[in-house]
């Protein structure tokens, strides 16, 4: 008896629709690899990250049952009804709520009731619609057959039972156009013994004659059918076979060998079918490249919460706008049924806690330096900027100390003098009546900091993790100066994406910062690849809104206001049309996250197992990458408040890549190499 | 730069999807602002049409990530191997980037060739791993 195979769509939706016109009226499809493919080339993939959501439930109740047991109370639990099925069926077939619940009832105890049952059902479902993608085609076409008043049928040999299967089909968007779903799991009579078509020709009445079936598997949905005389057409696809081998082959890798984790991970993640769009190319990059740095880095955070027990996080602003929203698509899949921190987004900026930080511990020598990090800060000046000061009080004790507002105190601008720099520290330290009129100018900014923090919830935790995209942990510094005089001040917990530690960040138990990606303090030379061009990540991170200008107490109902930078001038302006040439990137980004948490919520990746992968990337994509790749997104416009107006002495740096020109980049030989080299023993050397 | 001098019509590659002129700022910006994954969205429309026609996929045919990444790869691990690029995790064994490298470039036009004898290969391959 031949079977009629198709090796491509369209092939097959031809033929099938030159046989719909011949006297067809009943159209039965096969549900997986069929209508629907699968991102995974194993559908047993999804079982894990069930039973990891069983445990994480289970470890909330206290109970200790790890994920590879329950696993096994799953396979075990479903053979033994396979088994108990075939002695009096031909088809061993199981049923998911049955064998489910035993699991459950193994691990939790006797339930009244099936609720959490419904919960376990709905994450793997919602599991199972993350990994289930339509085929375009197919699908077009069953909506022709409907259209045409064909009955549409959809028939599966599973374990999944028919109403399940209907969410399935409903996420897909084809619910509406099938006459109904049938599952093997609810008769135990299934395709592969050929005993589910007389079933359905008895339960709809169908005309095996003008009856067509169409599936993938030769036997199940070629063979059967054809012997009771249904026409049958199988679909055996090269390309998905390819698809899945490429995938399966990158899994296998990744078993023994970690480098292919994140990669194995990333061929997950990739769209199919109708996903697969046309896109902006910067929605590649940010797809292929920084969703994956990204995302790792969120899941990073979210391992060091769990791990330290915190129960609050905030998302510094303005990077943290981008994390947050990652976090929201990512760590609920990824920790389904943990508890999560919960999490917020604070507004905050060096130039708004700056003055805040100097309310009571006053402006000392090492915050003063930090002004001066920037090359565009020169003078007093830019301190009193910096801080919010007015200078007019403090001219009596820079005379006493023979400085002016305008010496320069910056050593990368002409007419500097090391003396003034020591004259100025003298003062800090010696001038009482300086440090109260500090205090005095900067008191209220302190107040409605306080109001703020305490309206967010930041003072009701022992332990706060606080996300930033880096780089020194300024914003940190100066936040826990404003607050650590209170009592209820939390312990904070710094989470870098990347901590440069340019200058020594004053680490106490009660105040730390960790780079996730990279850390000076941890020897990570492909990883500090990143420092190549920091502003970047800073760039891509950027939220939609103006900076934040000021804490100002406020005759309102809370107290406190935020005042943030004008939007309307010529530098915000730019800022925002180099916003929105990034958006591209950032939907890209977006969407990769949440195929991110999908992948490896079924892979069970940590980060530290894809570190080496994300050490390739920052490698590659930013120590050596294509001249192309740098054009399509050196950044244009960086704004930076902190940074002063004035022209320093320091020319282009020129260990940086990314400010050659093209013509160094596209025809220089071993550039690359060469920068890579130098930057290694600027590592060494510090 | 110089040629920007020369040929005033000239934009850098990097300059051609700015649209520096004509962008509305909007009164209030919104501070929460979600953007939507996979929509095309108004950003699509301000960009050069010809990028737009320009058909870049995340997805290539050959089911890489972008252009040419295998090749990127055996590239980068075999530089690991002469310069200390940084912790790559000892890297990925030659063989098995010969045989991701065959499947990437020539899988798409092999495989859909070989299907048809996917149940005879099958048993080939299973006798040989017996053996």
């Amino acid at each position: 008896m031949k079977i009629r195979q198709f090796y491509s769509i369209d092939k097959l939706v031809r033929a099938g629709r030159a046989l719909a016109d011949t006297g067809i009226d009943t159209v039965t499809f096969d549900l997986f690899d069929t209508l629907l493919v699968r991102r995974i080339h194993d559908p047993d993939m999804v079982k894990p990250a069930v039973a990891r959501y069983i445990s994480n439930r289970a470890a909330r109740l206290g109970l200790r049952k790890s994920w590879p047991y329950i696993l096994k109370l799953r396979n075990t639990f479903e053979k033994e009804q396979r088994a108990a099925t075939g002695q009096r069926f031909v088809d061993q077939e199981a049923r998911y709520p049955d064998y489910m619940g035993r699991v459950i009832e193994t691990v939790f105890g006797p339930q009244n009731d099936d609720t959490l049952l419904q919960e376990v059902t709905a994450y793997e479902l919602s599991l199972e619609n993350a990994v289930l993608v339509p085929r375009a085609e197919l699908v077009a076409w069953l909506r022709e057959l409907k259209a045409q008043g064909k009955r549409v049928l959809i028939v599966s040999d599973i374990y999944l039972p028919a109403s399940h299967l209907e969410r399935l089909v409903e996420h897909a968007g084809f619910l509406e156009q099938v006459d109904a779903v049938i599952s093997s799991a609810d008769s135990f009579l299934a395709k592969a013994s050929g005993l589910a078509y007389p079933l359905l020709q008895e339960r709809f009445g169908l005309d095996y004659s003008r009856w067509l079936h169409i599936g993938d598997n030769p036997i199940s949905d070629g063979l059967r059918p054809t012997e009771q005389g249904i026409q049958a057409l199988v679909l055996r696809d090269g390309k998905e076979k390819f698809r899945k081998s490429l995938l399966k082959r990158y899994c296998n890798y990744s078993l023994g060998q970690h480098f292919y984790r994140g990669r194995a991970l990333q061929q997950i993640m990739l769209p199919l079918e109708a996903e697969n769009l046309p896109r902006h190319p910067l929605y590649v990059k940010g797809f292929n490249v920084f969703a994956p740095l990204f995302s790792a880095f969120i899941q990073g955070v979210a391992e060091h919460c769990l791990r330290t027990g915190i129960k609050r996080l905030y998302f510094f602003s303005r990077e943290g706008w981008l994390f947050e929203q990652l976090w929201r698509e990512i760590a609920p899949r990824l920790y389904a049924g943990a508890e999560l921190p919960q999490v917020s987004y604070l507004y905050v900026s060096r130039m708004a806690l700056a003055p805040a930080s100097c309310a009571l511990a006053g402006l000392d020598r090492e915050h003063a330096d930090i002004v001066f990090l920037p090359a565009g800060n020169r003078d007093f000046r830019d301190v009193c900027r910096v801080f919010g000061l007015q200078a007019e009080p403090f001219l009596p004790y820079l005379a006493q100390h023979e400085l002016t507002v305008e010496t320069v105190l910056s050593p990368v601008h002409e007419g500097f003098i090391p003396e003034n720099r020591i004259r100025l520290n003298e003062m800090l330290e010696e001038e009482e009546g300086f440090q109260e009129e500090v205090r005095r100018q900067t008191l209220a900014a302190n107040q409605a900091l306080q109001l703020y923090l305490e309206e967010q919830g930041f003072f009701a935790q022992p332990d706060v993790a606080l996300v930033d995209i880096g780089w020194l942990g300024t914003i940190q510094r100066f936040l826990h100066r404003a607050v650590a005089h209170r009592p209820d001040a939390p312990r904070c917990h710094g989470l870098l994406f990347g901590a440069s530690r340019g200058i020594a960040y004053p680490e106490t138990p009660r105040n730390q910062v960790k780079g996730v990606l990279y850390d000076r303090d941890r020897f990570d030379l492909a990883a500090s690849a990143m420092l190549a061009n920091l502003d970047l990540f800073e760039e891509i991170c950027r939220a939609p809104h103006p900076t934040l200008n000021a804490y100002r107490l406020a005759d309102n109902a809370a107290g406190y206001e935020l005042v943030f930078r004008r939007d309307d001038d010529a530098a915000a302006q730019a800022e925002q049309a180099h916003s929105e040439h990034f958006r591209p990137l950032q939907e890209g980004i977006l969407a990769g996250a949440k195929q991110y948490g999908t992948a490896n919520a079924l892979l069970g990746f940590t980060f530290a197992e894809l570190k080496s992968w994300l050490n390739y990337l920052l490698l590659t994509r930013l120590a050596f990458p294509k001249a192309s790749e740098i054009e399509e997104i050196r950044h244009q416009q960086h704004l930076d408040d902190f940074h002063g107006q004035h022209q320093s002495k320091v020319r282009r740096d020129p260990n940086k890549l990314w400010q050659r020109s093209s013509f160094a980049l596209r025809w220089r030989p071993f550039l690359r190499t060469e920068l890579f080299f130098r930057q290694l023993r600027e590592r060494l050397k510090h | 730069m110089v040629l920007t001098s020369l040929v005033p019509w000239y934009q850098p590659r990097s300059y051609r999807n700015t649209n520096l002129a004509g962008i509305t700022v909007p009164e209030t910006l919104p501070l929460r602002a979600e953007i939507e994954p996979q929509e095309r969205t108004a950003a699509h429309e301000d960009h050069d049409p010809e990028l737009d026609m320009k058909e870049h996929y995340v997805t290539g045919k050959d089911y890489d990530l972008g252009e040419g990444e295998i090749t990127r790869i055996i590239h980068t691990l075999l530089c690991n191997k002469l310069i200390p690029l940084g912790n790559l995790s000892y890297g990925a064994d030659k063989k098995g980037q010969l045989v991701l490298l065959l499947s990437h470039t020539l899988g798409r036009f092999i495989f859909p060739l070989l299907v048809p004898f996917e149940d005879k290969l099958h048993r080939l391959y299973q006798r040989i791993r017996k053996r």
